[in-house]
């Protein structure tokens, strides 16, 4: 992890992950909120990542994950609601489940499941939001992108799996 | 899936907001050489009428099938264009807005490359889900303009009163005999010290001086509920006959349960050991016997099993301590409480009023709960008094045990019959944050002490409320499904099935948390469907399908790769 008082060393990181693409699932009902407040309040924030809102994200599969892996990408943000304050009637919760499950997995194809990064009501206010997205786009930036033969490994298995 | 479409792009400057970190004119040549894109065009405000004018008249092209528009968040003015534009006959499934306001050029100001390539990204993620957006289901609704109200307390009179002066048919359905709920039971009700057939007595003419825009149902009994927002089907039995109702929403106002003690400090084992109730009803009666009373709060409740506070049972202590003193002004009356709890400027007024009165309060702890001591009746309380520190012993001739209000017996039953959620303690609950009224089920609503215990004036708020959102429901006429809600303006996407890839697994029905999903027979075999009225897009049921075959027709998992595919498209 970077060492936040070292502001040159941080700006260094930022710089040094501008290469990679880190893309964020954001719950339409809080996290998309957040993200909408740190940009009114304009905080400055790392130009890596890119939000793809969602109505909650229960609607989040683990292909989802998988195929942003797959496709190039470095780093998956997945950002709801409290556990028990989603909109959807506890929805997120088994999405939770399902995610942390999911973590595992990853670091057995090749994949280190600290790219994954899940938050739960915990980037719903503006601060959150920047602060949450600072440091997971700041760790992704320390690590090197998702190695080629993890990409090809699972795009081959999950192309398998589709035709099987 | 894949249907190609043609889109129009707009980049909005935003007088310079947008323009001045994000390089327009690389963004606009980036995106008119991309696949999909027919037309780009970048205007000062998008959000303006002559802009929103311009944009309108373009897209008239029948060919242009989709719009693009790059402007600011969806909270500040991103949803309001595409109201507008629906307004000039633009469906909002047509158009995405992506945001490169307040999720680019305002949070990359120090790096405008940055920002343009995330800009970049950003607009051929909208150009992917725009092409790749289905046109989603809809069914038409047109709902029954009647309305089922369960329970016939305050907060039940009051709502059915609401809606009748609306002109809506009401069928105010109760399984006791006679209209008013708990305030039956009650001789005088605080704060507005009247009885309860004053209380009552104006909602009660509205509503029985109708003329058959109420149809009562007392002593009935509810059967089944089926059905779903705008249409509701109902059966219940009245004395001999079983009726079957159509109304398009329901209000559960069935209040709760006066929890019996149960044995605790000798109650129905010792004379003179009352419930709140029972003195009410010596009240009524008449039959007040001895001037020494203690009353003792929180009786089965703020404890591990009831961890709650009933928020009603200190002002009604409060209220009789005062009663008692009435009947006898040198009557002696204690409270042994844990905290008072009378919030409000009108309530804080009892406690003041009943210490003035010579009223005395002591304060137990909660594992050092008061005796109650006696042979055969009632002698005397025994308590360690926490701030004094020291055991003391009452003289007593009656104990009035404070309870407090618990869900109702059948409120399971209840839960089921209408899809309701129950929250930790066993009451029916509501949507989280500034949803109070309105339930897991689309057109169900509940109110009152069903909800949480309240005192009568807050069930007659919360019943007029009631009756106002189900009136929000009913009475806009026929509505797109996805239009049918109380709680937003519009769903986004609702699911949609593959009947020939669906292999009828039931993962789909075992997460909707809306109930919008079950297995039907389908040509010989099960398949799952979607009731669309109760769909709210959350997108669980995609995220579990073995088979892919549920999707959110505007948000497609080939949508999602698409834009995920976008992402990677430059720089990498
Ligand atoms: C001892 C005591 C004293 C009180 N004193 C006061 C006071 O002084 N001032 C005050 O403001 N409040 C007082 N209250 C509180 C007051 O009773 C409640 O606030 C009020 O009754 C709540 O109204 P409601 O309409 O939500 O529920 P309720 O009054 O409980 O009415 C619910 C109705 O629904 C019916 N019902 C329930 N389940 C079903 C079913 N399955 N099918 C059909 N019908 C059903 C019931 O028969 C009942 O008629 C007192 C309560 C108690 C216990
Ligand atoms: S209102 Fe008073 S008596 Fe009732 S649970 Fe709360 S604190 Fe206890
Ligand atoms: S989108 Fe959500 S509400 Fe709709 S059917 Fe699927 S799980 Fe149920
Ligand atoms: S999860 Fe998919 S396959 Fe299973 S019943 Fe639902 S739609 Fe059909």
């Amino acid at each position: 992890m970077t060492d936040r008082t070292e502001d040159s060393g941080n700006i260094q990181v930022v710089l040094e992950g501008a290469g990679r693409k880190i893309v964020v699932f954001a719950c339409t009902w809080c996290a998309l909120i957040g993200a909408d407040g740190a940009g009114k309040k304009r905080i400055s924030l790392p130009a890596t990542f890119r939000v793809i809102p969602v109505e909650c994200i229960s609607r989040v599969e683990a292909d989802a994950v998988i195929r942003a892996f797959t496709s190039g990408i470095d780093g998956v943000a997945v950002m709801g609601c409290h556990l028990g304050g989603c909109r959807h009637n506890g929805a997120n919760l088994r999405s939770a489940r399902k995610l942390e499950l999911l973590k595992p997995l990853l670091d057995t194809v090749g994949i280190d499941s600290r790219r994954l990064f899940t938050s739960y009501g915990t980037a719903h206010e503006y601060h959150q939001f920047a602060q949450a997205i600072e440091s997971f786009c700041s760790q992704i930036g320390e690590m090197p992108p998702v190695s080629a033969w993890s990409r090809s490994f699972v795009r081959a298995m999950s192309a398998r799996g589709e035709n099987e | 899936m894949g249907n190609d479409r043609s889109i129009r792009c707009f980049l909005c400057r935003c007088h310079g907001e947008i323009s001045r970190v994000i390089d327009l004119d690389e963004v606009a040549r980036a995106l008119k050489s991309h696949p999909g894109v027919r037309s780009l065009d970048v205007r000062n405000s998008l959000c303006l009428e002559e802009d929103m004018d311009v944009l309108a008249s373009r897209v008239e092209d029948p060919d242009a099938t989709g719009l693009v528009l790059g402007a600011c968040s969806l909270y500040a003015r991103g949803d309001r264009i595409r109201t507008a534009l629906e307004e000039k006959g633009i469906s909002p499934d047509t158009v995405e807005v992506v945001d490169i306001r307040e999720g680019c050029s305002w949070i990359h100001h120090g790096q405008p490359r940055e920002a343009t390539t995330k800009a970049i990204d950003l607009l051929r993620m909208g150009v992917a889900l725009q092409r790749h957006r289905e046109n989603p289901d809809e069914v038409m609704v047109d709902p029954v303009r009647e309305v089922f109200v369960l329970g016939a307390g305050p907060a039940g009179i009051s709502a059915a009163a609401s809606l009748v002066r609306l002109g809506v048919r009401v069928h105010l359905l109760d399984r006791a005999k006679s209209p008013g709920g708990l305030l039956n039971l009650v001789k005088r009700i605080a704060p507005e010290d009247v009885t309860s057939d004053e209380y009552l007595s104006q909602k009660q003419q509205t509503i029985f001086a109708s003329n058959g825009g109420v149809s009562h149902y007392p002593g009935a009994k509810l059967i089944s509920a089926h059905g779903s927002a705008g249409d509701f089907t109902i059966s219940f039995s009245s004395g001999k006959t079983e009726h079957a109702i159509r109304v398009g929403a329901v209000i559960v106002a069935t209040g709760a349960k006066i929890l019996m003690p149960d044995g605790l400090y000798r109650h129905g084992n010792l004379e003179g050991v009352l419930t709140g109730i029972e003195l009410e009803r010596r009240f009524k009666a008449g039959q007040l016997e001895g001037n020494r009373v203690v009353f003792i709060q929180c009786v089965g409740v703020r404890d591990r099993k009831r961890p709650y506070c009933s928020a009603i049972c200190c002002i009604v202590s409060l209220k009789q301590a005062c009663q008692v003193l009435d009947v006898d002004p040198q009557a002696e009356v204690f409270v042994l409480h844990r905290d008072i709890m009378c919030p409000g400027s009108v309530l804080e007024k009892y406690y003041r009023d009943a210490m003035a009165r010579g009223v005395r309060f002591l304060r137990y702890e909660q594992d050092r709960p008061p005796v109650v001591l006696g042979d055969e009746n009632v002698d005397s309380v025994e308590v360690y008094d926490a701030l004094t520190s020291e055991m003391r012993r009452i003289k007593a001739d009656l104990v009035v045990l404070s309870t407090p209000l618990a869900p109702h017996d059948d409120a399971g039953r209840i839960a089921e019959l209408f899809g309701l959620n129950r929250d930790e303690h066993g009451f029916y609950e509501v949507r989280t944050l500034m949803h109070p009224l309105e339930t897991k089920r689309e057109g169900v609503f509940v109110c009152g002490s069903a909800r949480w215990p309240v005192l009568g004036r807050s069930a007659v708020l919360q019943g007029e409320a009631a009756a106002m959102k189900a009136y929000e429901l009913i009475s806009r006429g026929t509505l797109a499904a996805s239009r049918l809600s109380t709680y937003r303006e519009r769903k986004f996407s609702l699911a949609r099935v593959d009947h020939e890839a669906c292999t009828g697994c039931g993962n789909c029905v075992a997460v909707c948390p809306y109930d919008a999903c079950s297995l039907e027979k389908k040509e010989g075999a099960l398949k799952s469907t979607v009731n669309l009225i109760r769909c709210s897009g959350c997108g669980s049921c995609v995220s579990v399908c073995p088979n892919g075959s549920i999707q959110l027709p505007g948000h497609s998992a080939m949508a999602i790769g698409e834009m995920l595919k976008a992402v990677c498209e430059q720089g990498s």
